[in-house]
């Protein structure tokens, strides 16, 4: 059983297709990532699949659950976390606070809570800066804050939107080393959406779909996408 | 936080025993005005300041606490002091049917349609007469105490308050709490973690309207008169508003503060200088704006230092 | 902390001495606010009797009076009561001046048990509740019921009364006395119209009056209102047989002066006139002239009495124990200027009621007969024959009065006029809003207040340097241009990048700061204005327009142009519509957005001013709160037309004005302004991109 399918999605803003016909399943397990260059539809499908938007048409199954319908904090109940590609960290409260509110999403105790994302706040390395004020971080702190916050809700698959954009080398590495680890010691799956093919994104993919104007018109593993000429087309443009 | 429980001590005895520090009627009318719009501020400061729903409108919530003691006065035999349940759970309803309308409006819409609603509940008492009496208003004979002593008054009024406050350091320590404080910072982002924005935003309107509503047949049953100008003035939401920004939003000592400075200022400001009481508020505002985010209180904080709090609730 | 004990050890026995060689008594009345006129006529009246009372002294000491203003509030009233009854050396009070003020203050003085004696409020609820401690002096609501019951069928023989008033303790009163008394005598009520105090327009008001067919109108308002209702009633062309009134606003000097000559024939009730015939009233308004230059009215002399009557009691009671007194105030009879003086068993002065009619610029007592100076002019000559019959110099035609039925097409024809007219004004002071909010998304909750500077601003124009309104858009618009970019560089800049609450709270906090320096420099009086051209009415059909109200909206809708060819045709209005549209997009084509940004405030300020300005020559008047109102009906003219879009805000202007015409009209009046709300909710919740369902230019 797949843990997310997608089948047939299809999203219409007024006379704009913005996804169209997009079907693919991401099993337990897997890390996914889907590529496209700007305005490809990444961000309407996360914004589909969390709830955000409506599809105009199509499937979206998770867990056995049909998701279509659903408000997005459902979708976060239900098991799908997300991060945002402009990153909103919670500003008035601290980093160990903005953990503890995504925390409450599974338990209504506080103690319960705050046991909740001292695991987190450690497993993302975030310690340290346990009290400092969520505001003030820099862009690659904020995003691994972003990424421990949806952790802390308990999800079963994670949505990064953009996750590598704005980090330099160093914090790609670290940020893929997290979803490595998410997979690997937590068993969370991860569909990250991606503008650029990066090399190191590419070395944590199982599989890669590439969207190009809604549609899909790559996927494979990683090697195989990459040689693609109609992808290599896409992004180069004709 | 030792230091803290001591202020907090000598303040409680201080409150405890103030009717009898400060004998004077009117003095003791002060204090009783001061405690009201403490609850009034902390009432709302459950709404504006922790999920960061700015209502322009609360005057609306009180003056449906105070016209439920007119009525009730008015048309039955019981006493006006059941408004004190009553009103709230009428109230109830109400934010519920005003929330649904205007929590699908963000930002200035929302503060917008909260005006509109407090304007039309002040013109529907103003003109259901056979109800509210119009203009005319309420006069409503004192029952239960029929002396002319302030006391009873203050020390029901001072359990409000404390009540209020104790509501609002309870929520601020809990899920509610850092649910609707998510909820003022980003709503999107509250909903991507599992957050029903719109309830937990009603959850609040509820209970901040309902203690809103005890506040206002509380002021009715002490005030003895209700009218449409008294109760339900845009002026009111204004002023409940100022003190809670000016003390510092979204913290519980905020519109303590607030209140305590706005009320006892304007009371002697009042017989000279009443505009220019509420000149140098509007002024304040401005600056607490600009210059200070997170209020007097914020300000109090960073000059002394007091006790070193893991995170400041910044207004949002 | 500290500065709470300080303050309350100060208050709680202030003043307290010196109470060996006098006699004190709390005076309250409304020294500020709204009232303050008629306070201030109530002060010289205390003034007055002590004065006499200063030659003789009561028991032996002097008699002193400590004021309080209530500054026209109910509670600040009722506190004020708190806080005297309090000392032990007050020996009794009295005031307030307005019913609403002094309703709840007896209330709390009965319960403390000092006497308490009302000049001036006629609310019948007074002397309802069975107070012990309560005299009132003037005559009640319901005596002004049955005098002017009786003056309408005895003399102006009218049988079908329209009834408007002001929604407050005092209005409701009144109405409600004439109300219940006009059946009994053969009246039948058409038309019975309760108003929101401080309204600016009247006209759908009035149009529904005149609808109803009436014979005779009895207004209930005070001082402002009173001026604007006999000038809109002269736009209309409203003719009754004879405009009544409840005294107040009708009765005040002032009122001669503002209303001009609209005031001519209007007929009030009142309580007393310098002429009247009891004993030594004349000498007594002779004294008063010289001593205080102003012309007294009975709002003096109720205050005068009261005075006179509290030193009468106590020197009989021969005490100054508060029961003693209050004992001694209830035997009292005594021959004065007011008639005579007693206190039946509720404390109700007999008091009786005069009616008088201003002939020749004058108040004129005209019944009952023994009271009467001069017969009644009756019955009215209409609003045209005036003009007509002063050129060849009769005062007053006695044509046959046919209550003029309006049509039902003229009535609607009417209604729709009044609404284009006004939703013209309500439409400039959109897009001021609208292309603020287009670039910057600056919520300006300082609008309101915007509008009422630009009044003012044309007020002193005209009042100082004889300017006209029209003209001094000239001046007006270009000052508050600046101003406007002023206040974006110094408050506005800082909080764009800010949450929308800070915006919204600081644009607020601007609004009371506006607020309340008007209030300190020019405090709540209302300055009235008026121009040669003022109540010049185009009549076509049966319906009647106020010239400068259709100049005004020929202006309004020349500036809403002007704006809209400014955005589309010139450079720098397509760097603000394209900074609307794209702040950043903008920036990175070269456009300074920040110059951009101080442009488009210091339009949108220009246009708010514009709208004070082109207000003044239309209603003739301004007060501090003035613009208030117009902040949440801009908000919804934007919201109606779309955010951003200037020819919506035209279109969403003029939407307003005709709902709210035409729901004052048909529907009912006292829920007009419910009706901007109502449709401003629906348009939220079902259409937020506006009726136009665009958001741009």
């Amino acid at each position: 059983m797949f843990l997310l399918e997608v089948k047939d999605l299809t999203k219409r803003f007024g006379g704009l297709v913005a996804v169209d016909s997009l079907s693919f399943t991401v099993s337990a397990g897997e890390t996914v990532s889907i590529i496209g260059p700007n305005g490809a539809g990444k961000t309407t499908v996360f914004n589909l699949i969390t709830g955000f938007y409506q599809p105009t048409r199509g499937e979206i199954n998770f867990d056995g659950l049909n998701l279509v319908g659903s408000k997005p904090h459902r979708t976060a109940l239900f098991g799908v976390g997300r991060t945002f590609q402009l990153v909103k960290p919670l500003r008035g409260l601290s980093v160990f606070e903005n953990i503890l509110v995504g925390a409450f999403a599974r338990t209504g105790d506080r103690s319960e809570a705050r046991r909740i994302a001292q695991d987190v706040i450690e497993f993302t390395d975030l310690s340290a800066l346990g009290d400092a004020l969520a505001d003030g971080l820099p862009i690659g702190m904020r995003k691994r804050l972003e990424l421990a916050r949806s952790l802390a809700t308990g999800p079963k698959l994670i949505l990064l939107d953009e996750v590598m954009s704005g980090l330099n080398p160093t914090e790609s590495k670290e940020a893929v080393e997290l979803i490595r680890r998410l997979r690997d010691e937590r068993g969370i799956s991860a569909v990250a959406g991606v503008e650029h093919v990066m090399q190191v994104v590419m070395s944590i993919s199982d599989r890669v779909i590439v969207l190009n104007h809604g549609r899909k018109i790559a996927e494979g593993s990683p090697s195989q996408v990459v040689g693609n000429p109609d992808v290599i087309e896409a992004y180069l443009g004709k | 936080m030792k230091r803290a429980k001591i202020y907090l001590s000598v303040l409680s005895l201080f409150l405890i025993a103030a009717p009898f520090l400060f004998e004077a009627r009117y003095s003791q009318h002060v204090l009783i005005l001061v405690l009201l719009y403490v609850a009034l501020g902390s009432a709302w400061n459950i709404l504006g300041g922790f999920a960061g729903q700015l209502s322009l409108g609360h005057a609306a919530f009180f003056g449906i606490g105070a016209y439920t003691a007119a009525v009730i006065a008015s048309k039955t035999t019981l006493s006006p002091w059941w408004a004190m349940a009553a009103g709230p759970l009428l109230v109830l309803p109400i934010a519920l049917l005003v929330g649904w309308i205007c929590f699908r409006l963000r930002g200035p819409y929302f503060t917008l349609a909260t005006i509109a609603v407090g304007e039309v509940m002040r013109l529907v008492a103003l003109n259901w007469s056979d109800l509210t009496g119009g203009a005319v208003g309420v006069v409503i004979r004192p029952s239960i105490f029929s002396g002319t002593s302030k006391v009873p008054y203050y020390y029901i009024v001072l359990f409000i308050a404390a009540v209020t406050i104790a509501l609002c350091h309870g929520i601020s320590r809990r899920k509610l709490g850092y649910y609707l404080m998510a909820i003022r910072e980003d709503e999107e982002t509250a909903e991507s973690i599992g957050i029903d924005t719109t309830k937990y935003k009603l959850i609040a309107l509820a209970i901040s309207a309902s203690l809103t509503a005890i506040a206002g047949a509380f002021y009715a049953n002490y005030f003895l008169f209700v009218d449409p100008t008294i109760v339900l003035p845009l002026a009111l939401s204004v002023e409940i508003v100022l003190m809670a920004i000016i003390g510092g939003l979204g913290t519980v000592p905020g519109p303590v503060l607030g209140a305590v400075l706005l009320k006892l200022s304007s009371e002697v400001f009042r017989n000279e200088f009443a505009q220019a009481n509420l000149l140098i508020y509007g002024a304040l505002l401005v600056i607490v704006i600009l210059f200070m985010p997170d209020g007097l209180i914020g300000g109090f904080r960073r000059l002394f230092r007091l006790g070193t709090r893991k995170s400041q609730r910044v207004s949002a | 902390m500290i500065s709470i004990c300080a303050f309350a050890a100060g208050c709680s026995h202030e003043g307290e001495q010196g109470a060996e060689n006098s006699i004190r008594v709390g005076i309250i009345t409304s020294l500020t606010g709204a009232e303050a006129r008629f306070g201030l006529a109530q002060k010289y009246g205390y003034q007055m009797a002590l004065d006499e009372i200063e030659a003789r002294g009561v028991l032996g000491k002097r008699l002193e009076l400590v004021y309080q203003d209530d500054t026209s509030k109910p509670e600040v009233a009722s506190l004020t009561v708190e806080k005297l009854s309090d000392r032990n050396d007050i020996v009794a009070l009295m005031g307030a001046y307005s019913s609403s003020a002094t309703f709840p203050a007896a209330a709390v003085a009965d319960r403390y048990h000092i006497p308490f004696i009302c000049p001036s409020a006629t609310t019948d609820e007074i002397t309802r509740q069975g107070y012990q401690w309560v005299f009132r002096v003037c005559a009640s609501a319901s005596d002004y019921g049955r005098t002017l019951v009786e003056f309408l069928t005895k003399v102006a023989d009218a049988h079908k009364l329209a009834v408007v008033y002001e929604n407050t303790q005092f209005g409701s009163s009144v109405a409600r006395a004439a109300l219940e008394q006009a059946p009994r005598a053969g009246i039948e009520i058409v038309a019975y119209e309760a108003y929101d105090q401080g309204g600016t327009d009247f006209t759908p008001l009035l149009t529904r009056v005149k609808s109803a067919g009436p014979d005779a109108v009895l207004f209930v308002s005070y001082l402002a209102d009173a001026t604007l209702l006999m000038r809109q009633s002269k736009e209309i062309d409203l003719n009754p047989k004879v405009f009544t009134a409840g005294g107040a606003g009708f009765s005040l000097p002032d009122f001669l002066k503002g209303a001009g000559d609209t005031a001519e024939y209007t007929i009030s009730v009142t309580q007393w006139t310098p002429d009247a015939k009891w004993t030594g009233s004349r000498d007594w308004a002779d004294t008063f002239r010289t001593r205080f230059n102003y012309e007294p009215s009975y709002h003096s002399v109720q205050a005068y009495m009261s005075l006179m009557i509290l030193a009468d009691a106590i020197e009989r009671a021969g005490s100054t124990e508060r029961i003693a007194v209050r004992d001694a105030i209830r035997t009292s009879k005594l021959d004065s200027i007011f008639g005579p003086i007693h206190f039946n068993e509720v404390g109700q002065n007999e008091h009786q009621v005069a009616i008088t009619q201003v002939l020749n610029g004058k108040f004129t007592t005209i019944w009952p007969p023994s009271a009467a100076i001069s017969p009644p002019v009756l019955p009215t000559p209409p609003w045209r024959a005036r003009s007509a019959a002063a050129e060849s110099g009769s005062t007053g035609a006695h044509e046959a009065h046919i209550a003029a039925l309006v049509s039902g097409s003229e009535k609607l024809l009417q209604t729709m006029a009044s609404g284009l007219l006004t939703g013209g004004i309500y439409a400039l002071i959109g897009i001021g809003l609208t292309i603020i909010f287009g670039v910057m998304r600056v919520v300006n909750f300082a609008h309101g207040a915007l509008v009422m500077v630009g009044m003012y601003a044309t007020y002193f124009l005209f009042t100082y340097s004889h300017i006209d309104p029209f003209l001094s858009l000239v001046v007006v618009m270009p000052g508050m241009f600046v101003a406007g970019v002023i206040l974006h560089k110094t408050l506005i800049a800082p909080v764009l990048r800010a949450p929308e609450l800070n915006q919204i709270l600081l644009t607020e906090g601007i609004s009371i700061v506006l607020i309340n320096t008007a209030l300190l420099l020019f405090t709540s009086n209302y300055l009235t204005m008026t121009t040669s051209y003022a109540g010049a009415t185009f009549h076509l059909g049966g319906v009647s327009v106020s010239k400068p109200q259709m100049a005004a909206f020929a202006i309004a809708v020349v500036i809403t142009a002007a704006v809209y060819v400014f955005l589309v045709r010139t450079g720098t209005g397509r760097q603000i519509r394209a900074a609307s549209q794209d702040a950043e997009a903008a920036c990175l084509l070269g456009i300074n957005i920040k110059r951009v940004q101080a442009l488009t405030f210091g339009l949108g300020v220009a246009a708010a001013g514009a709208a004070g300005s082109l207000l003044m020559p239309i209603y003739y008047r301004v007060e501090p709160n003035a613009g208030s109102p117009f902040t949440l009906k801009a908000f919804v003219v934007v919201v109606l037309g779309g955010m951003g879009s200037v020819t919506g805000a035209l279109v969403g202007g003029i939407v307003l004005g005709l709902a709210e015409s035409l729901g004052a009209v048909y529907v009912a009046t006292g829920y007009k302004d419910v009706i901007g709300f109502v449709i401003f909710l629906l348009v939220l919740t079902l259409k937020p991109s506006g009726l136009l369902g665009r958001s741009k230019v």
